[in-house]
């Protein structure tokens, strides 16, 4: 790692751009960080026998991908998609569509579903940075809803992998509220994201209101409804009334 | 995720030139290391997260490393 060291800024900033490797300005306090980001790079292409560099840091991916879904029900993933989502940041969409077919953790129920998702993933992937985030938001929406029952929602494959993560610390310090509520905040965060990548929420965004709509008829979350409820407390009140005036009755003088 | 006091009386006013102490789960030892290095004011610490920009995972490193402008590698 110390041969970045003799590097000057501009020629850092030049590896990193040959990587392709997104990247700030290379100051006095971010140098030291790039230079580690060249040499875990270089250590992932060095850790493949193939001959073809690129190759092999792509199946290298593509397997941590697939190690990353196969685990996702242990929870220290974070930091691992953290550098491949940013290592695969500057890659095609190739990569992603292939990444999606493989990574499915969870069954689904039809593979139209599958598709669509995938598809949807295809087409909104300009920025790979802020579709990222979103499907943080998403999951940290769903896994508070209904999970398994919201099965129309276009199901990303990393999507699915993220899901589990139930109890994931929100990366953000913007991320700290889950709900409904939380659409219009998270909405404006990725508001980089392209026209192409909107759909997909606002799809998103319009299952949920279909959903709740059936749930609505329920009365916020009670078995029975309210106004069933004070029926039933009222009735319940008369009984004991009339009870308490026929004991009355008998305790006094008996006809 | 209830926040603690520090943070909220960090986020209830702009931080102007808040001492770099002052951020939540900075505590006295860190804060003094901070300080020490260079980023003595609160303000630092998104800007050093504009320059990385806006990369979480880069920043989430420079956090950890607790070390402002790369004194401690030099």
């Amino acid at each position: 790692m110390d041969d970045y060291a003799g590097l000057s800024d501009t020629e850092l900033a030049a590896v990193l751009r040959q990587y392709n490797i997104p990247h700030g300005p290379v100051v006095g306090s971010t140098r030291k960080l790039y230079e580690k980001k060249i040499f875990e790079y270089e250590t992932q292409r060095r850790r493949l026998s193939p001959p073809s560099s690129s190759a092999a840091s792509f199946s290298y991916r593509f397997s941590d991908l697939n190690s990353a879904s196969v685990d996702s029900d242990m929870y220290d993933l974070p930091k691992k998609e953290d550098a491949l989502l940013y290592q695969s940041k500057g890659y095609n969409d190739d990569y992603y569509e292939e990444s999606y077919l493989t990574t499915r953790t969870y069954g689904e129920p039809d593979s139209a579903g599958q598709s669509r998702g995938f598809r949807q993933s295809a087409t909104s992937l300009p920025d790979a940075d802020t579709f990222h985030h979103q499907v943080r938001d998403d999951n940290l929406l769903s896994s508070s809803e209904e999970e398994c029952k919201d099965r129309e929602r276009p199901m990303y494959g990393r999507d699915s992998a993220y899901q589990s993560i139930t109890h994931y610390r929100p990366v953000s310090a913007s991320r700290s509220s889950l709900g409904l509520s939380y659409y219009p905040t998270s909405s404006s965060t990725s508001s980089a994201s392209s026209s192409s990548s909107s759909p997909s929420w606002l799809t998103r965004r319009a299952i949920r209101p279909e959903k709740h709509a059936p749930g609505a008829g329920l009365g916020h979350d009670r078995q029975v409804p309210l106004w069933g409820q004070l029926l039933l407390f009222l009735v319940f009140a008369i009984f004991l009334f009339f009870v308490y005036y026929f004991m009355q009755a008998e305790e006094g003088s008996p006809f | 995720m209830t926040t603690s006091q520090k943070h909220r009386d960090f986020v209830a006013e702009p931080m102007g030139e808040k001492p770099v102490g002052s951020l939540a789960g900075t505590g006295e030892v860190l804060g003094k290391k901070l300080e020490e290095r260079g980023c003595d004011k609160a303000y630092v610490v998104p800007g050093q997260f504009l320059v990385l920009k806006k990369d979480e995972y880069l920043f989430r490193e420079w956090l950890k490393s607790r070390d402002c402008f790369g004194y401690a590698f030099l």
